[in-house]
């Protein structure tokens, strides 16, 4: 099977591609969009610059052009709306920016699949326990987010659910405007209480994520989801899209 | 300090614009080039200079603002206007420049200092005559309550990113063998009135944790870079004994350091905006123009997400051009500037009805731009 991947933002390139390694070990990547063969992806990623629906109206055109993917699949963050709000929005402009291409849909025996990080992959990351800090002691920033709701006991997808921008703007939540922006903010709180505790500098930034990209940070995520059944249900999506492909090359 | 809102008006300019406000503790100013952004962020900083006792041509001025101690003060005026080619008037002769018109500081709902002229009271006592040139806040700095408002309004700092803007950061001749020991300190050196570099100069004599800290944060930007220093160096047109800070670099594969005048602007602005993060005065108000200037693609996403999360004791208040910058920052944050003649409109992104999805906000503010050709 051969995939065409088209992520939202740098991390997600870098983090998915990295994560795909461990839990679809036989797929390799191509570096043009007409080399996949066999068990291959190619991926494109809209860099930071928010554009990912033109990015994919775009490789529908060239799975058209090279049919051989099974699967085309957007990599999305949800940011205010539901998972079934963004997949709306998702086909709606997929859709618009089809609009003046040649090719409208994609070729039969392509699927379109989109996955949804709610409310952003940070939020997943928040998810893994092990890494946490229940006890922070240098950080008072950590100390009052943990305070109004702790990712290791509460569901982060829940984190500031309750948050809705009003019409000016006005609104913030501990300073933040977006509710995604505080995901990450309390993100990088726990790396730096880490980075202090242990004395080795370790830091998160979404253009460089070193640490969540790994094993051992993906296999705590996993643990979490088998241990709270209910909790990261967008990661679960996504686990099982792998474990539906994973059967699909078994079979 | 935290500038909650603010409207401005040069008589002597002619321009002005509507009151704006700072709710949050970053704000992107976008527009197109010559809509008034940079005029913006000077005028805050004539704030300060009135504060420090200078006069500002034709300048009209109510600007709310909140203390690190949590007070809220409301400080108004008006200069008068002269004919002249000047805007300010620092060593002019007393009876050629501008007078205060009008000056009002309001903490709370208390009026503390009230001026018509030559009619000036101070929590509601008569003054007698002072000079007319001056802000009350400059004069009465010493006054404990009004010693507050002057702190505050002198922790607006400009950081000019347009043309050799990081040569301000250089500091003049302070005898730094007094400083190292004036201030030893972590909370000493931050609290200081100390320039950035003077600052960070001082954390890495002292051997502070946060100079490590600062070392690292800048390794994760530019992962070449195994080492900084600094170092004290005379230079040639200065006295012989004055020696000044210098910062250094070490790249992986390079065997000597780089001095900062060799190495790329980029890094050298990447070292001083970490700095600020870290060394700041708490409620610090940092107006930034043209924040992309210098800045390569394998550092402005960095710094562009430092400016969004590493807020919470510091307000930014920012310009830029750049579509990265515009589009990683949300526009919530966005305050719109267009100008029609003399009066410069600033705006909420929300009043374009802008961004119903994130893809489209960065689309809609081109076009309400280009609208304003």
């Amino acid at each position: 099977m051969n995939f065409y991947f088209v992520f939202e933002g740098k991390t997600e390139a870098i983090v998915y591609k990295k994560w795909l390694s461990f839990l679809l070990p036989h797929l390799t990547e191509v570096d043009s969009f007409d080399a996949v063969t066999h068990n291959n992806y190619y991926y494109e990623s809209d860099m930071g610059v928010p554009d990912c629906y033109r990015v994919t109206a775009v490789a529908i055109q060239e799975i058209n052009e090279f049919p051989k993917y099974d699967y085309l699949v957007l990599f999305t963050d949800a940011d205010r709306l539901t998972i079934s709000e963004k997949k709306i929005e998702a086909l709606e402009q997929i859709e618009l920016n089809l609009k003046d291409k040649s090719f409208k849909y994609l070729p039969k025996n392509c699927k379109l699949e989109i996955i949804i990080q709610k409310v952003c992959i940070e939020t997943w990351f928040l998810g893994n326990r092990n890494f946490f800090v229940r006890n922070p002691q240098n950080n008072e920033i950590l100390k009052k987010y943990i305070k109004y709701f702790d990712v290791s006991q509460s569901d982060p997808e829940d984190l500031a659910s309750e948050f809705e921008q009003n019409e000016e703007n006005t609104q913030e939540i501990f300073g933040y405007k977006t509710k995604a922006l505080f995901h990450e903010g309390y993100l990088r709180e726990i790396f730096k209480e880490r980075s202090s505790a242990s004395k080795t500098h370790i830091s998160y930034h979404k253009e460089r994520p070193k640490e969540v990209q790994e094993e051992f940070y993906l296999k705590q995520l996993l643990v979490r989801i088998k241990t709270n059944l209910d909790h990261l249900q967008s990661f679960q999506e996504f686990i099982e899209f792998c474990s539906k492909i994973d059967v699909q090359e078994n079979t | 300090m935290k500038i909650i809102s603010l409207r401005l008006k040069n008589n002597f300019l002619g321009w002005d614009f509507d009151e704006i406000d700072f709710s949050s503790n970053l704000t992107l100013l976008v527009g197109v080039s010559g809509a008034g952004k940079t005029q913006i962020l000077r005028a805050i900083t004539d704030l300060r200079r009135i504060a420090n006792g200078k006069a500002i041509n034709g300048l009209e001025w109510k600007i709310k603002f909140s203390t690190v101690q949590g007070n809220e003060f409301i400080w108004e005026g008006s200069f008068d206007t002269l004919e002249s080619d000047e805007l300010t008037f620092d060593d002019k002769d007393e009876k050629e420049k501008p007078s205060l018109l009008h000056e009002k500081l309001t903490l709370h709902n208390d009026v503390l200092i009230e001026r018509h002229q030559e009619t000036i009271k101070f929590r509601d006592q008569q003054m007698p005559k002072l000079s007319s040139h001056q802000s009350m806040i400059y004069i009465l700095k010493e006054e404990s309550v009004i010693e507050q408002a002057y702190d505050a309004l002198n922790k607006i700092e400009y950081r000019d990113h347009t043309r050799n803007g990081l040569n301000v950061y250089k500091m003049s001749d302070k005898p730094l063998h007094f400083l190292t020991s004036k201030y030893k300190t972590l909370e000493s050196i931050v609290n200081s009135d100390e320039d950035i570099l003077t600052k960070l100069y001082l954390t890495y004599f002292h051997e502070l944790d946060v100079f490590d800290e600062i070392r690292s944060r800048f390794i994760d930007v530019f992962q070449q870079i195994e080492d900084i220093k600094i170092e004290l160096l005379d230079r040639d047109d200065l006295p012989k004994s004055v020696f000044i800070p210098y910062i250094f670099i070490k790249e992986n594969s390079v065997p000597k350091w780089i001095r900062e005048d060799r190495m790329s602007s980029g890094m050298l602005r990447t070292i001083i905006h970490i700095s600020e993060i870290f060394l700041s005065n708490q409620g610090s108000v940092i107006l930034i123009d043209e924040f992309e200037n210098s800045l390569g693609i394998n550092c402005i996403d960095i710094l562009t997400d430092d400016l969004i999360h590493e807020n919470k004791n510091l307000q930014f208040i920012a310009t830029s051009h750049h579509p990265y910058i515009i589009n990683n920052i949300p526009y919530e944050y966005w305050k719109i500037v267009t100008r029609k003649g003399g009066h410069i409109n600033i705006r909420n992104a929300s009043d374009y009805h802008l961004g119903k999805s994130k893809q489209e906000a960065f689309i809609q503010l081109i076009k309400i731009l280009e609208k304003q050709l």
